[in-house]
Formats: structure tokens, sequence, C-alpha cells
């Protein structure tokens, strides 16, 4: 199994208070991992630490290695890591311009100038999401007029154009209808092929349906990392059985 | 290009903004600095205290004493507050608690209209309605007076007082009606005995805020006050240090006594205005700490 | 104690009708009485008559507020807007923060007629501008600066900021963010706040009376130059006894002003709202 994204001992507190504590892991390459647990338990902040925007957050403080294919992420420019590392939002939050406009906002900062790689670039990822049929007519109409759905998958798709190597996801379907996450996750199984994905998600039903690994994490630490159905058919530790049959969380 | 433009930005708006919080600085700088040659000459207790202005030798001497435009400036204001208070508060209750939402939403882009009105527009209506009015009524020789100056000052103060006590009450409103309504108590009880008394305390503060706004007016007090500078009384004439300087900046020599006198009163007006607006700063904290 | 409930209403409707009749009696008195002077050469004549204003009209008045006001708004504007975004975006300790929202709000009380004198004394004294357009535009730029920052940064912190951190997790950097963004998407709230910032300048007379207004002066406007200003013109007509009706005309064409810059600013604001809401 060939890792990508690699925690070494990290532990991330907000104004002294622990947060995530003495994390270790390796997320596989070209593959889904979920990550599931309680509320609180530090997921979003794993999120965040990973593309570096909890150093927005004042009050923060990350201690250990997050390497990514080997760079150590605190050593690369914030600007080329966020590219590399792409991070979408629990609600979706499409700018105030057209569809097209959403797609082509990071491509025109990366200085793609050149008007039809941008339209081919633009067909291709949204292609990927699976939204082109559905507003190929309506490029030019403004994203806020989309269904909810249809809105977080123009956000997936405009944070493809960054080209990542790492795709992370915090929750993405928790404000959505059946139709739009079943959706989702046609899309998110098909992009593994070339992403690496990483999903927060508070539905173990989904976790189930879609992850070749998942991770479970209560109290800002990482219980247990398991293949596939494994974690679910037979959890190893006694938290992680507590969770699953719903004792809390 | 994007790197230059990146790189530039951030330091282009941290110029800007310290250029912004120096503008303080050098406005304080520059007329501390034309008023010191003036307390060289006067002694400051008979600047502030002293009751005779009279910067041209008549026969009589020289002396600048300007206690008569500090009382001057004074007065008018608190008259004009206590005008304003009364209408205003009673404005503002109507508002917040007398009318639905969208008619509050038009009656308050009307009275913000008030705002928008120029000082010398004001002045110029009192010139043209309320002096000759006054006249009229015989309540002053020539119609120029404190009052008539307090009152255009009043409705010029109403826009902040109103929308500021109008907020304060709509919130306490919200907060307190609905446990009233749930005792059964009918609703202007609940204004009267409620809402009103709770909101005394933000009333205060916007009160205190309205003093400094009417104290750095100019244009419309200077016009029907009579520009006298004696000491002021209600329907006689009087003056304020703003209208002093507007007046007689054109015709002092520049580097002269007079000059630099005119500065130092500036001056004054600005750390009067200061104290009150430390008072408030702090007045303001000790309420927050007090609702907890 | 009925006595009091009842007392309250009756003052609180007494109030608003008191104030309401205030305000009607002001705007109808003067376009009541300055209607009549407004013709279309009120509008492009320049002051003439045996004593000069008497007849004639107000163009160079005109000119010279329009002139005024741009160099304030620009003067001012931009480090207000500044400001804002360096308050809401860059600024981290929050210390600075409150010094310089403490600054501003002193700039804010700071009388105009003290500005006049400020500006006097450094740029037509110290740096021997003279009486100009700029001298009383720089006077006139600090009178408006922390109005529009308030709006301003109201209009930046009611932002949400999943928008910002969008543009940030794709990698733009926070420059690129503000400007394609944050700028664009505030715009309505910006402008409005620059009308309603410009339409105060336009209002204003002490800070003009001796860095720059002037009674009369010749045409086109220059920024080194004195220029005339309607407030100061209108105060002018009074003071000198020159012209009643003269003095009304500039009155209405005053208040004509406020009330079309109040209603630009606030359908500006309108705007800006609407995009919001369909989200």
């Amino acid at each position: 199994m060939e890792t990508i994204l690699t925690l070494k001992d990290v532990t991330i507190t907000y104004d002294k208070k622990p947060a995530l504590e003495q994390v270790s892991l390796s997320f596989p390459k070209n593959r889904i991992t979920a990550v599931i647990g309680p509320s609180g338990c530090g997921k979003t902040t794993l999120l965040r630490a990973m593309n570096r925007m909890l150093e927005e957050e004042p009050g923060a403080a990350v201690e250990g290695q997050i390497l990514l294919n080997g760079d150590d992420v605190r050593k690369l420019p914030s600007e080329e890591l966020r590219r590399r590392v792409g991070l979408v939002f629990q609600t979706p939050a499409p700018f105030p311009f057209s569809i097209y406009k959403n797609m082509t906002f990071a491509l025109r900062y990366y200085g793609v100038q050149n008007q039809e790689r941008l339209a081919a670039l633009v067909r291709e990822k949204l292609t990927l999401a699976g939204l082109y049929e559905e507003v190929k007519d309506r490029l030019d109409k403004s994203a806020l007029k989309l269904s909810g759905g249809q809105q977080q998958r123009l956000c997936i798709a405009r944070a493809l154009t960054a080209e990542p190597e790492v795709l992370l996801l915090d929750e993405p379907c928790s404000a959505l209808d059946i139709r739009s996450i079943e959706a989702i996750e046609a899309m998110l199984l098909k992009l593994k092929e070339t992403y690496t994905i990483i999903l927060v998600t508070h539905n173990i039903a989904q976790a189930r349906r879609i992850a070749d690994y998942t991770a479970f994490f209560n109290n800002g630490r990482l219980v247990e990392f398991g293949e596939k159905g494994a974690l679910f058919l037979q959890p190893r530790h006694e938290e992680t059985k507590a969770f699953l049959s719903g004792v809390y969380g | 290009m994007r790197k230059i433009g990146n790189a530039l930005f951030p330091r282009l708006i941290c110029l800007l903004t310290a250029l912004t919080v120096l503008s303080l600085a050098f406005v304080l700088i520059f007329i501390v600095r034309e008023s010191l040659p003036a307390f060289q000459e006067i002694a400051p207790t008979d600047f502030l205290l002293g009751q005779r202005w009279m910067p041209v030798d008549y026969g009589t001497g020289v002396s600048y004493g300007i206690g008569n435009y500090i009382a001057g400036t004074l007065y008018v204001s608190v008259v004009a507050i206590v005008l304003a208070v009364v209408v205003g508060v009673g404005t503002a209750v109507f508002l917040s608690c007398a009318v639905p939402e969208t008619t509050r939403g038009l009656l308050c882009s009307m009275i913000d209209l008030l705002a928008g009105i120029p000082s010398v527009i004001y002045g110029f209506i009192g010139l043209c309605v309320l002096v000759p009015l006054f006249q009229r009524l015989r309540l002053s020789s020539s119609g120029h007076s404190v009052l008539a100056a307090a009152i255009l000052l009043a409705v010029m103060l109403l826009p902040f007082l109103v929308s500021a006590c109008c907020e304060t009450m709509l919130a306490m409103r919200q907060r307190y009606l609905p446990a009233a309504n749930a005792l059964g108590v009918a609703y202007w009880h609940t204004v009267a005995h409620v809402i009103l008394p709770l909101s005394a305390r933000n009333i205060l503060l916007s009160v205190v805020l309205a003093v400094g706004r009417a104290m750095g007016e100019t244009m419309a007090v200077m016009m029907v006050m009579g520009n006298a500078g004696v000491f002021p009384s209600l329907l006689g004439k009087g003056e304020t240090i703003a209208s002093l300087i507007a007046l007689e900046m054109g015709t002092a020599a520049v580097g002269s006594t007079h000059y630099h006198a005119l500065y130092a009163a500036g001056l004054v007006l600005m750390g009067i205005l200061l104290i009150i607006n430390t008072g408030i700063a702090l007045l303001r904290r000790r309420l927050l700490r007090m609702e907890g | 104690m009925k006595c009091k409930a009842f007392l309250v209403r009756s003052w609180a409707y007494l109030s608003m009708a008191l104030v309401a009749a205030v305000i009607l009696f002001l705007f109808g008195y003067v376009f009541v009485q300055g209607g009549p002077v407004i013709t279309w050469e009120f509008f492009t004549a320049s002051p003439s008559g045996s004593v000069l204003g008497s007849e004639g009209g107000i163009w160079p008045a005109i000119a010279g507020s329009l002139c005024f006001t741009a160099t304030a708004v620009v003067l001012g504007g931009i480090p207000a807007i500044a400001t804002a975004l360096y308050l809401v975006f860059f600024c981290q300790s929050k210390l600075l923060r409150t010094v310089i929202q403490m600054v501003i709000q002193n700039i804010a009380g700071i009388p105009s007629i003290v500005l006049g004198l400020f500006a006097y004394s450094l740029l037509v004294r110290a740096l021997g501008l003279g009486r100009c357009v700029l001298s009383a535009g720089v006077a006139l730029a600090i009178m408006i600066l922390p109005f529009i920052e308030v709006r301003a940064e109201k209009a930046f912190r009611e932002l949400p900021p999943a928008l910002t951190q969008s543009a940030y997790a794709l990698g733009c950097s926070k420059s690129y963010t503000i400007w394609k963004i944050v700028l664009p998407a505030c715009r309505g709230e910006l402008v409005s706040g620059v009308i309603l910032g410009a339409c105060y300048a336009m209002g204003a007379t002490a800070p003009l009376m001796f860095t720059g207004g002037v009674a009369y002066a010749a045409m086109p406007v220059s920024l080194t130059k004195p220029a005339m200003a309607l407030p100061l013109h209108l105060y002018l007509l009074l003071a000198q006894g020159t012209s009643i009706p003269q003095a009304y005309g500039t009155a209405f064409v005053l208040m004509m002003v406020v009330l079309l810059s109040n209603f630009l600013a606030a359908l500006y604001a309108k705007r800006r709202n609407r995009a919001w809401k369909q989200s």
C-alpha cells in the first residue's frame, strides 16, 4: 500500500487545550479513507492541519510532522501546499459568480489564460464531478442558483481545478438530500483513480459504503485504523465497538 | 507578476492604515504646535476662565479669555441635548413599540435624512424661520438667541439619538415582551415600566455621545446664536468656541497672538471632547461589565 | 399605574408627530421657496449682478463642490477602505485592533473647524500650498474617513468566512482573494458608503472656510487653486445679505444632492443584499 500523506506524532492544541494528541497515521494513495468519530473528536482539526488552514486561527499550535509525499508541509509555501491538498467544506460555498467563473477562478490564479484551455479544463472537471451534463447549458448563470447538492459538486469540481494530489472533504454530504449523496458518493468512487480522497463523515453507513480504509478517532486520539470492512465487522477496541453500536456519537 | 502583487498589496494596506493612524497624530501635533506660543503670552488660567476676549486694542488693552465661549459651547449643547432627548426618546419609543417593521424601516429612513442635511441649511432655515419667529414672539430683541441655536442643534442630533435608542429598545422589547405578555400585562404598561427604564443606561450612553457631536457643530449654531462674546443666557446671545474660530480666523494675522490664541481655543475644544470620549469609553466598559 | 402607560404612549405619538412635521417642513420649505429660482441658467451661469452673487447662477460653486468632494473621497476613501481591510483580514493582534479602532473613533470626534485649522497650519502654511482645493480636500478627507471606514469594516465582517476560506483552500493568496472575491462581493456596501461620505463632504462648510473655499473664483477649477463651494456660497450670500432668492436656490440644490445621494446609497446597498439572500 503506497502512502501519500503521513502524520507523525501530531499534537494540536487550541490555547493550550489539546484537540489532537499524538496522532500517527498514513493515508494510502489513490484510495478513499474515511475518518469517523463522535462530534468534537478532532476530525475537522485534523483536516485543517493537513492543508495548514489551522494557522489562520489564533491560539492554534501544531506539533509533530506532517509529510506530503515525503515533503514536510511546514517547509512548503502554504499556497503550494493548498494547491496539492484541496479542501471542500461542509456547507457548499460557491463564489457569487457564474458557474464558469467559479471553475476558472483558481485556474486564472495559476496563470492559465488561454480561453480554449480554460473551457476544456472546466468541462473536464465538471464531468469528473458528474455535473457537466446538468449545467452545460447554463455555465454563465450564477452558481448560487444551483441546488444544494449541485453546489457541493461544483465546489468539489472547483477544488479539482487546482490539480491536487489529495482531496480532503469535511462532511460534504451532511446538508444534502439522498439523491445528491448518491451522486457524490458515485463521484468519489470514480475520483479515487486519480486522486487520494480523505473523507470526514459522521455517517457510518457512508463510510461502510465507499471507504477503502477507515480511521476511528475519539477524544483527540486515533483509536483504530482498519481496511475496508474490517473495522466495522471486527473492531479491535472497546471504544470502536461502543461507537459503532451507537452508545455515543 | 502575481508574486509582485502578492508581496506589494499587504504592504500597501499596512502603509495606508499607518497613514490613517498618523493623521490623528498629525492633527494633534499641529494644533498643539500652533497653540503653544499663545500660552507663552497668556496665562492658562486667564485664558480658560477669563471672560474678556478682546484681540484688538481699542484703548482698553488686549485680553484673551475664552471663558464665555466655553460656557456658550457647553450651555447650548446641554440645552440642545435636553430638547433632543425629550423628543428623541419619545420618537424611539414610538418606532420600537408602536409600529410594525415595515413602517419602522420607512420612518427610520426618513429620520436618517435629517442626518444628511448640511449644517448650513439648518442655519439658513433657522435664520429665515426661527429668528423672525422669536422676534415676533418678543422672545428676543433680534431673534438671535441661544435657544434658537439649541433648537437647531437638537434637530441635528435627533437622527443619531433616535437610531441608537430605537436599537436598544427593540432589543429590550424582544427580550422582555414575551414574558410580560405571558403574565397578562397590558402592552403599553410593559413599555412604560419595563422597556423604558431598562433602556435608560444605553440612552445615557447615547446622550453623552451626542454631547460630543453637539459641541463640534459650527455653522448652524453660528448663524442664529448672535455671536456676542458674553456669558450665555437662554434667550440672550452667546457664542461657541467653534463660531469664534470660524469668524475670526479670517482676520487674524498669521503668527500673531490672536492667531495662536484661536488655535489654543481649538485645542481646548478638542481637549473637552477628548475628556468626554474617554469618559464614554470608561462608562461603556463599566456598563458592559455590570451586565455581565 | 395606568396613567404612566398612557402618558408614555401619548409622549411617543406626539414626539413622532413632531419629528415627522419637522422633516416635512424642512424639505418642503426649501423646495417651495427655492423651486422658482431654479432655472437652467441658475445651474450653468456664474454669479453676476451689481453685487456679485445677487443674480446669475451658481455653476462655479457646483463645479467647485464636486472637486472638493472628489478630492476628499479619493484622499479619504482609499485609506478608509484599506484600514478596514487591514483590521478584518490582516490584523493579528487584538491590542492593535482596539487601538486602531479607538483612533478612528477619535478622528470622528474632531470638530470640523479644527480640521480646517489643521489643514491651514500644515498645508496652507507649512507646505506652502496656499489656499486651494487640495488643502481643503485633505481636511474633508479626514472628516469623512471614519464614516467610510466603519461602513467598510461592517461590510467586510458580514462576508461569510466560508467564501474567503474556499479561496484560500484553493491555494489563492490573501491579496488575490481580497481583490477578486471580497471587494467585488462588498461592492454595493462600499459604493453606498462612499456616496454617503461624499454627500457629507459636500455639505461641509467649516473645513473649507480658510483652507480653500472662497467667495468668488474663476473657472475652471484646479487642485492648486481655491474654488467656490455650495455650502460656503450659501453662507456668504446670507452673511453678506446679498440675495435671499439665490440663497434659496442654492439651498434647493444642496437638498436635492442630499436626497439623491441617500436614495442612490440605499439602492446600491439593497443590490448587494439581493445577491446574498439567494444563497
